[in-house]
This record gives C-alpha cells, sequence and structure tokens, in this order.
C-alpha cells in the first residue's frame, strides 16, 4: 500500500474514531485495529502501554469528579476519617454514577484507538515517504511533521537511557514505596522531554546542514498501480458510509444523563470491513 | 586562493553573556586538510556552524566580523546554498540521519538540491561505491552499527560534492580501527583536492594526516609535532578485598544474547580496561555489574552483594556508574545540585565543593548543566558520580568529547581513586589511557574476552 493510500487508512481509522460514542462500535474498532496491528508484527508492548497510561487519565477524571448522571453506584462523603482526623473530600465528593463510569471507559476505548491507529500507519508509512507527501507549500509544516514522527521513539528511548543512569545514582525506581517510585518517575519526565527536545534541534540542524528545504526533489515516488486506485477508493466509500452514518443519526449516542442501551446498524459498521485493507497484501 | 576566510570574528549566543569567540582570524587554503583543537568551551563547534552559515541564520545571536567560504559570504547567502558548498559532519551521527532507509539518507541532500533523478541515482552509486557501503543501501538506517552510521553520515554529505568538508569530532564514538579508517579516507579525499577542516580532540592521532594544527583557544598555528602523551603514573599495586566476582555470565537482552561465558575478579585498586570494537558488548557486560541487567545464567558478586537479588539502587551505595552519554545524568538547575543529588539519594556526606573544584567546575557551580559544553557536561556527569566514593566505579567511555587537559584530570584522578581502595572498570577505545591507569586490560569480541 502506498503513502497516501495509508494517509486515508489513518484519517478514516481515526474519523470513525471521533464520529461516535457508542461502546459497541468504539470496541469494534478496537478490535478492527488490534487484529490488523498484530497482522503487522509489530511490538505493541511499549504502545499499549502509552495507550493505557493516556486512558487511566480519562477514566480517573470521569468517574471520580465528573458526578453526573442518574445512576448512583457511591457516594463519596464530604469528608472522611482517617485516625480520628477529618480528611475533606474537596472535588470528589459526590455521588459516583454509572454514566460517569461508562463515558470514562468510552473515553478510555476512544484513546487507545487513537495509539494503536497510529502504530500500525506507522508499520506501513515510513517518515521518508510521509516527508514526501507533505504540502511543498508549508514548509515549515513539514519539517515540524517530519521531526515528530521521530520524536515518540526518540522520547522512548531517551527515558530508557536516562531511567538507567538515574537509577544507578541510587534513585529508586524499581524498589521502594509506591509513592516514592510514582515521585521519581514525574522527576524523570523533565529531563526526558528536554533531552528529546534537544535531539529534535539537532535533527533540525543537521537538515538544515543538508540544504533541506520543502520544495525539494523526491527520489523515490509513490507508485499508484490500479490495486492502489482501488484501495484509495474503497477507502473514499468508507468515508462516505461513516459521514452518512454521523449526518442521518446512526452514531448517535449520548449517556451522560442515563444509561441507555447503544444500538447498532450494520451500515455504520461497513467502514470497520474498509479499516482491514492492510491485511489484503504488502506492496 | 583562499577557501575559508574568517576575518575578525565575534560571536556570543542568544541570552549568552559571554563572546564564544573573539575577533578570530584564521585562513585555510584551497586543498589544505587542518586540524583545529583547543579545550573544551572555547568555540570549536561554533567555528563549524559558522563556516556552513548555520550562524547567523540558524542560531541567531550577535556576531560581527565576515565569514567567506568558497568565495560566498556566509552573511550574503543562505545556508540551503552554502550546504552544496560545505558539507559539514556533527559529532553525534545517531542525530544527524535523518531518513529511515541507507539509499534515503544518501539522496536526502541531493533532493534538497534539486538534481533531476538520473543524477541523484549517478551519486548515490558512486558515493556507495566509494565508501564501501553498496551493501547497505536497502538497510534500515536504525539496524546499521555506530561505524557504518558514521560512514554513511560522512558519504551523504560528500553526495552533495562539497568543496570543504568539515567534520566536528567525528571519532568520538569509533574505536581504533575505525578511527584510522577515518583519518586515511580523509586524507584520500584532501589528496583529490577536498578542502577538510577537522575538529579534534585526539591531536595526536590525528596529527600525521594534516597540513597543520590551529589552536582555537590560542587563536593561532601550532605544530604538528607532538610529544607523547601523557607519563605514566607510577602506583604502588596493593592487592585488596575483591570488589567484583563474575562467574561464567552469560546475559544481554531479552530477546538478544550479547555475553556468553564472561568470567573476572576485580580487586580493590585494581583497574579493568575493557577493550573491543564498537558493538562488541562492553556497555551490555557494565550494564551487569550495577544491576541494570540481571544475568541470564553465572553469577556477579559487587562487594559481596548478589546482583542478581539486588535492586539497582542498593548497589548503588558501592558501584556507580558513568554512562556513555554524559546528558542521561543531568537533570537538576545547577551542576552544584547534581552533586547534591547523588549524595541525597545515597543518604551520604561529600564533599561537593571540593569535587567541583578537582573538575574545573567551581566556576559553573551554579550554571545549568545542560549550558555547558560538551566536555564540561562530561565532566560534571563523572563529578556528580564521584562525589559518593564508590568502592567500585564503572565508566563508560570517560574520554570521549574531553580535551586533553580534562582527560589529563580524570587519569589523575583515576589513578587517586585507585590509591584510595576504589577498584575501576574502564570501558575506553582510548588505547593510551588504558595504558596509563589500567592494571590489566582485557579485549571483548563476540560476548567473550579474546584469549
Amino acid at each position: 500500500m502506498n503513502t497516501v493510500n495509508w494517509t486515508l487508512w489513518l484519517a478514516l481509522a481515526l474519523t470513525y474514531c471521533i464520529l461516535t460514542y457508542n461502546p459497541l462500535y468504539q470496541l469494534a474498532l478496537l478490535a478492527t485495529l488490534s487484529t490488523v496491528a498484530a497482522s503487522k508484527h509489530k511490538p505493541l508492548r511499549a504502545y499499549i502501554k502509552i495507550g493505557l497510561l493516556m486512558s487511566a487519565i480519562p477514566l480517573f477524571v470521569n468517574v471520580f469528579l465528573v458526578h453526573y448522571g442518574e445512576t448512583t453506584l457511591y457516594k463519596i462523603p464530604l469528608s472522611i476519617h482517617v485516625a480520628g482526623l477529618r480528611i475533606p473530600t474537596l472535588f470528589f465528593a459526590g455521588p459516583i454514577t454509572g454514566e460517569s463510569v461508562l463515558m470514562g471507559i468510552i473515553m478510555a476505548v476512544f484513546l487507545m484507538n487513537t495509539v494503536i491507529a497510529f502504530q500500525v500507519f506507522s508499520s506501513g508509512a515510513t517518515q521518508d515517504t510521509i516527508l514526501a507527501i507533505m504540502p511543498k507549500s508549508i514548509p515549515s509544516i513539514t519539517l515540524l511533521a517530519s521531526i515528530s514522527l521521530r520524536f515518540m521513539p526518540a522520547i522512548l528511548r531517551d527515558y530508557s537511557s536516562i531511567r538507567d543512569a538515574q537509577m544507578s545514582r541510587g534513585i529508586r525506581l524499581g524498589s521502594g514505596p509506591t509513592m516514592e517510585r510514582m515521585r521519581n518517575q514525574a522527576k524523570m519526565i523533565t529531563p526526558t522531554i528536554v533531552t528529546s527536545l534537544e535531539r529534535a534541534f539537532n535533527l533540525a540542524e543537521s537538515m538544515a546542514a543538508r540544504g533541506y528545504t520543502a520544495d525539494r526533489i523526491v527520489y523515490r515516488k509513490d507508485v499508484w498501480t490500479l490495486r492502489e486506485y482501488v484501495l484509495a477508493a474503497a477507502t473514499v466509500i468508507g468515508f462516505t458510509i461513516a459521514l452518512y452514518a454521523k449526518y442521518s443519526g446512526l452514531f448517535a449516542y449520548w449517556p451522560v444523563d442515563s444509561l441507555i442501551l447503544p444500538s447498532v446498524s450494520w451500515l455504520a459498521v461497513a467502514p470497520l470491513i474498509v479499516l482491514f485493507i492492510p491485511l489484503c497484501g504488502e506492496r | 586562493m583562499n577557501a575559508i576566510e574568517l576575518n575578525g570574528v565575534s560571536y556570543k549566543y542568544p541570552e549568552r553573556k559571554e563572546y564564544v569567540l573573539r575577533n578570530l582570524n584564521f585562513t585555510v587554503e584551497e586543498g589544505q586538510f587542518v586540524l583545529v583543537s583547543g579545550p573544551s568551551g572555547c568555540g570549536k563547534s561554533t567555528l563549524c556552524r559558522l563556516l556552513l552559515g548555520l550562524i547567523p541564520h540558524y542560531c541567531g545571536g550577535s556576531m560581527s566580523g565576515s565569514v567567506r567560504v568558497d568565495g560566498l559570504d556566509t552573511e550574503e547567502h543562505g545556508v540551503a546554498e552554502l550546504a552544496s558548498h560545505v558539507g559539514l559532519v556533527f559529532q553525534n551521527p545517531e542525530e544527524q540521519i535523518i531518513m529511515s532507509t541507507v539509499e534515503a539518507e544518501l539522496a536526502f541532500g541531493l533532493e534538497n538540491m534539486r538534481l533531476n533523478r538520473e543524477e541523484i541515482s549517478r551519486r548515490i552509486a558512486w558515493t556507495a561505491e566509494r565508501f564501501g557501503i553498496v551493501g547497505l543501501l536497502e538497510r534500515s538506517t536504525a539496524e546499521i552499527s555506530g561505524g557504518e552510521r558514521q560512514r554513511v553520515v560522512l558519504a551523504s554529505i560528500l553526495a552533495m560534492k562539497p568543496r570543504i568538508l568539515v567534520l566536528d569530532e567525528p571519532t568520538s564514538q569509533l574505536d581504533p580501527v575505525g578511527r584510522s579508517e577515518l583519518y586515511k579516507m580523509l586524507k584520500s579525499l584532501n589528496d583529490e583536492g577536498l578542502t577538510i577542516v577537522l575538529v579534534e580532540h585526539n591531536v595526536r592521532e590525528a596529527a600525521p594526516y594534516v597540513d597543520f594544527r590551529f589552536d582555537l583557544k590560542m587563536m593561532r598555528r601550532e605544530s604538528v609535532e607532538f610529544e607523547t602523551r601523557g607519563v605514566r603514573i607510577q602506583r604502588k599495586t596493593q592487592r585488596g578485598d575483591v570488589v567484583l566476582d563474575v562467574e561464567n555470565l552469560v546475559g544481554g537482552y531479552p530477546k538478544r544474547r550479547v555475553l556468553d561465558g564472561v568470567s573476572l575478579r576485580l580487586r580493590a585498586s585494581e583497574c579493568l580496561a575493557l577493550l573491543g570494537a564498537n558493538g562488541s558488548g562492553k556497555t551490555t557486560l557494565v550494564k551487569h555489574f550495577n544491576g541494570l541487567l540481571k544475568p541470564e545464567s553465572g553469577s556477579i558478586k559487587v562487594c559481596g552483594l548478589d546482583v542478581r537479588s539486588t535492586p539497582v539502587e542498593v548497589l548503588a551505595r558501592c558501584v556507580s556508574y558513568l554512562p556513555q552519554n554524559p546528558q542521561d545524568m543531568l537533570f537538576c538547575d545547577t551542576a552544584e545540585d547534581e552533586l547534591r543529588l547523588t549524595l541525597k539519594h545515597l543518604g551520604i556526606v561529600g564533599d561537593v565543593e571540593k569535587t567541583l573544584d578537582r573538575f574545573g567546575l567551581l566556576e559553573h557551580r551554579n550554571s545549568y548543566p545542560r549550558d555547558l559544553s560538551v566536555g564540561e557536561r562530561q565532566r560534571l556527569a563523572l563529578a556528580a558520580v564521584m562525589v559518593s566514593k564508590p568502592r567500585l566505579l564503572l565508566l563508560d567511555e570517560p574520554t570521549r568529547g574531553m580535551d586533553e587537559r580534562a582527560r589529563a584530570t580524570l587519569q589523575e584522578d583515576v589513578t587517586r581513586m585507585l590509591g584510595e581502595g576504589v577498584a575501576v572498570v574502564l570501558v575506553t577505545q582510548d588505547g593510551d589511557l588504558a595504558r596509563d591507569v589500567a592494571t590489566e586490560k582485557v579485549t571483548l569480541r563476540e560476548g567473550r574476552f579474546e584469549s
């Protein structure tokens, strides 16, 4: 599959993800993307970790801070008593509702879908080919995209090295009380980001040193065979169906006020079939 | 005709008070091979950036004087135009690889020059042949070795056929064989007419290949004749307690075994120099000594503690490790705080001021560590490790990017620590350092010690 088709594929996956809060569609999308990701034999562990970490935030916020909905599961009091002390629960005080739990889960799956979609995309489209299809009229966007594509893998590598170096100085990251480990882990964030930014700056300087310009020749161009045109057409059809489903209300689901059962329309599921395209053989 | 002409150049980086270069005059004739040396922080990398016009176009800052390269004034011509006249190889090849395959990497500069595809194809074929990387063309740049990466970076720049080549410490990550190969390659390119400016700490090894040396600190030409470096410091060898005991170690990473049956014993006051080519497993081995990696089989005891069952943080009280990249150590707001952090986490008391002074960093005690030069950062990371006075010190390529003075300081420090009963494992490509401080030298090849 060429890079334009990979980009269309990613756009369809993300659009589908954004268009609906229906948990059944989100789960069906998760199953689809996971199947495609598994077929690419890419090491998914690190990305799943990131996805789970990211997902934990909306889950936590929705469950403990959003007290909206009519199905109360548990009520957090205004204060709790620990060892004779009265501790106010502040923003946490209020009901934990079935609606907020459900929205938290939907948002968590939404984020997992986003992470996996990008992981699958990166297995097919390389940074070189993406750079080649970037618009030449906006050089800063092209440069930014090029550096961003290298940013995540570089952050993971840098984090690992910094973690090793700091553990060697006696900083507890792998053992000791959980709170201390979490505090120490948090301290790793700034040097990791600073190191990665420095790396990004050095890379940009290297590109400048080799005369980088957005208005450049592309040595290896994307190949457009009949198969590529068919795949592109299929993805566009997938888009059309997804948009039709959205505007005809097939994706509608809003469980904020009360818990309602999600419905399923086969037409709304159809775009997911197109997302299996990467399984149709390598280019 | 002069290929390079700097007249009265002064420069300071944005938001800095001090000028890095003051009134610099520097001339190189066409076809000359020049070695630029000087202590860390004297402005060597800044000079490289000036020659390509990255200063002032890319870095900003305040500049006076004029820089002409290949007849072009760098203030009047943009970096993209200058890049086809001057090729610049930076220190770290890792950070210069832009594309994901070797072929795409070679093509990158040529695409920017807007050459037609036939010409790009011809130049890729020529460069790949010239640098012996034909077999690598289809390979991913992430998978090739450090030495190969250095060659690819150099090839990708020379594919643009610049008339001047500037290299900023290109050998800092190469083993002795790689360094020698690179110097010979540069000499052969110079014989073909390429003007070369080589910034290098390792002046003794580079000297035989160059026409003259320019000392950037003194701002003058120097002789290329050098005395034998360093005087071996005489030390009384005393046999102390066993600090490190490794028995038949097999280990590496979850999906890749690197070490295959390594055994060694190191006593207090002994220094083991660990030599070997890039990728031979030296760093992997020392990471087993402080518990960052756990053995697959075999045993390692450090200060009597079993590495397999002791957390890294506990081992850190008796073994200190200086990683290859000093940046990874530094994350405090000041140099002084870096040393205090080590002491705090290890729960010990140490003399921060004295240690900073010993490493020539006292004047930088309140500086932000990442604002220091490469050599100064290396020294700070070393100071942050040494302040804890460990019983076993693991140094992974400690002289990388260091100037002669800092290297001599390191040598004195290691020698002093050995005298105080510390055992040292020294991973190095620096044969002279190994000769001067080590009590024993071993070479690692394919996960085993060479007999």
